[in-house]
């Protein structure tokens, strides 16, 4: 229900703390201006500006609007809605975590193809992302988790020739 | 004009055009079937096999996927409840009950017949219209494409989601991507933190897999295991001719809605649908029956949909404007493959247009032979678990990525994306007006610095031509538009929550 509540007035607030980290320090450290360049429309941060501004008031607009509507009642389409996602998730922490469990996977995997190559890693990343959707039926499983990647490979070396890489297997 | 058509005859009429079409229809036809893979997710995960194809090959099989995406996403609909696509939701509502009579293969038959009619009239409304238009837009310079790019813009980035905010802001962080890279004018560093992979801005394909398929993924292992739907049977009966001659008013009806909602940018094939079948349902002697299993009801919901298809591709050829997210991405192939739609396609590749019309005629039939053959097939198809699905998906994604630029720099940028896109789907951030943005950004960009160039920094360029002024005015009509609508809206809810208490 907090989440519900403020996400307008979290989103907002990230905008704008973003928005504001944008024109205060990444815009002048990583955009370079020539000294040349007279007129200002011109310049290269000059597009970069007008859409980072245009976010701020978006943001800002968010944050003011998330905050005035979380002081008012949760309407009876949105209690049912959150009611709906509930009986589709796990609770909410348990979805933080299997989130968090994910993307560190996809990382994993992401140094696995470097270090084991493409498919090896996708075998065995197959196998852990189906063994976390819950499902166990192994004759299925392991047919699937060794042809797909085997596959995949084979047609981009000799379909496309596209060599994909083997890691310590090269 | 008739030598035109004869080159273009022979680029098209090759085996692997042919072929590859064919594999796009069929492609899309599975993907479409698949609940949880959505037309957008099977044309962005094709892309990348499109890249070593010639254009003409590589442009036919996206469209091949588009087409058999969109009347796939109707068999799960009709089935299991479960609409394999957004614009297929409609059609939920009387296929599903006339399933549960027990005459689902009517009801997949019916929804076959309307959508491969109406696909066919929205080809032809394509053919006539594109051309006109284009020539139309050579007239267009640099601060008129600005005007235009804008107006899509808002327009796309207002009807993504139910909150106009949340759709501009995503288009902000779109536009605020696309500038990562070296300055068009001059050729300085902008956001690119040294990294040399990035001095060509950031690319296409893994933002796009990144934002369509990764957040899905993420999402998926933060659900409950499903208990798996199975439908009852599909039947034996067909629709007759009596049926179909009952149901034609609302299929021509329809396929005329899904052309003119789909040649305006950022409508779409949902909103198509709904209007189509409240239009049958109004107009209907059988009006009482619509939401009960009434055949009228998934004629005109499919011919809503399906016609919508190869009018979106009207902004996309004459002026480069994707209409919604697919014809973004088919936008991105055909710059992929060095060309860029719009007027200038039409002036320098019109025989390249002409072979890609062939194929849409041809993609026509094809959904005809398909989905008449594979009805049976594709119903099973709606039984793929998605504890098998989204790990395939995920592990298409990583080649298909990695195939398209040969580093490892896209696959990080990959899951970057798809960390973003989770956030925003949570945060109720619409990804399509972002993707859109993020293609058009560079283009908006350089139009917008070269109309100051020419006019030497006055702002007064953007007002001097008519043409500026229309799509200007249409542009902020439609945030204005846009803007009483979300108020309007929370009025409604405001005062049902009223009466409600």
């Amino acid at each position: 229900m907090f989440f519900a509540r403020f996400s307008d007035a979290i989103l907002g607030a990230i905008l704008c703390i973003g928005s504001l980290v944008m024109i205060l320090v990444i815009i002048p450290i990583s955009v370079q201006v020539p000294k040349s360049n007279k007129v200002l429309a011109l310049s290269p941060d000059f597009w970069i500006k007008i859409i980072v501004w245009i976010s701020l008031v978006f943001g800002a607009y968010l944050l003011y609007s998330g905050l005035k509507s979380a002081k008012e009642q949760l309407s009876e389409e949105k209690i049912a809605d959150i009611k709906h996602q509930k009986t589709l998730h796990h609770s909410p922490s348990r979805s933080v975590t299997m989130a968090v469990i994910a993307v560190i996977n996809f990382f994993v995997y992401y140094l696995l193809i470097d270090w084991l190559g493409m498919v090896l890693a996708s075998v065995i990343a197959v196998i852990v992302f189906v063994l976390m959707c819950g499902e166990r039926r192994y004759k299925i499983m392991l047919p699937v988790a060794m042809i797909l990647p085997v596959g995949l490979y084979y047609f981009f070396l000799k379909v496309a020739s596209i060599p994909m890489p083997l890691g310590i297997f090269y | 004009m008739i030598e035109n058509l004869s080159i273009a005859f022979q680029l098209f009429a090759t085996f692997d055009n042919v072929a590859f079409l064919f594999v796009g229809v069929l492609v899309g036809c599975i993907v479409g079937a698949i609940p949880g893979m959505t037309a957008t997710m099977g044309v962005a995960l094709t892309l990348p096999f499109t890249f070593y194809l010639p254009p003409v090959t590589g442009i036919l099989l996206l469209i091949g996927v588009y087409k058999g995406g969109i009347y796939g996403g109707s068999i799960p609909a009709i089935l299991i409840k479960t609409p394999g696509t957004p614009a297929a939701a409609c059609t939920v509502l009387d296929g599903f009950p006339l399933a549960q009579k027990g005459q689902a293969n009517k009801a997949l038959h019916m929804a076959l017949y309307s959508s491969c009619f109406a696909d066919f009239v929205s080809n032809i409304a394509l053919i006539f219209f594109t051309g006109f238009i284009a020539s139309f837009a050579l007239k267009f310079g640099p601060p008129e494409f600005f005007a235009l790019i804008l107006f899509s813009l808002t327009i796309i980035a207002g009807v993504a989601g139910d909150n106009l905010a949340r759709g501009l802001i995503a288009a902000c962080f779109g536009l605020l991507l696309a500038t990562v890279g070296l300055d068009l004018i001059y050729g300085t560093e902008r956001m690119i933190f040294g990294e040399t992979e990035l001095m060509g801005g950031v690319k296409f394909i893994p933002v796009l897999i990144g934002l369509f398929a990764l957040p899905e993924i993420i999402d998926h292992f933060t659900r409950k295991l499903e208990t798996h739907k199975k439908f009852a049977g599909l039947g034996d009966e067909g629709v007759t001719m009596a049926e179909w001659k009952r149901c034609f008013k609302s299929v021509v009806r329809g396929s005329f809605i899904g052309v003119i909602m789909g040649a305006i940018p950022g409508i779409g094939g949902a909103p198509s649908a709904f209007l189509s079948y409240s239009e049958a349902k109004r107009t209907s002697p059988n009006a009482d029956n619509f939401g009960k299993g009434e055949l009228e009801g998934i004629a005109a919901a499919e011919a809503g949909n399906n016609g919508v298809c190869g009018a979106t591709m009207i902004p996309l050829l004459a002026l480069g404007v994707p209409g919604d997210v697919i014809t973004a991405v088919i936008l991105g192939a055909f710059m992929i493959h060095g060309l860029q739609p719009g007027p200038i396609l039409f002036e320098q590749n019109i025989t390249i247009v002409y072979a890609i019309f062939m194929g849409i005629m041809l993609s026509s039939m094809y959904l005809l032979v398909v989905g008449k053959v594979g009805i049976r097939f594709f119903a099973r198809i709606s039984d793929v678990p998605n504890s098998f699905l989204y790990p395939i998906v995920l592990v298409l994604c990583v080649f298909g990525c990695y195939a398209v630029g040969n580093t490892m720099f896209d696959l990080m940028v990959m899951f970057l994306m798809g960390l973003i896109g989770y956030f925003m789907l949570k945060f109720n951030v619409p990804a399509a007006p972002f993707l859109i943005a993020f293609i058009l950004g560079p283009l908006l960009e350089d139009s917008f610095r070269q109309s100051l160039q020419l006019s030497r920094g006055s702002f007064d360029i953007f007002l001097r031509n008519p043409i500026c002024w229309v799509f200007l005015s249409l542009a902020i009509l439609s945030v204005v538009m846009i803007i009483r609508r979300n108020i309007k809206l929370k009025k409604d809810k405001g005062l049902a929550a009223m009466i409600l208490e």
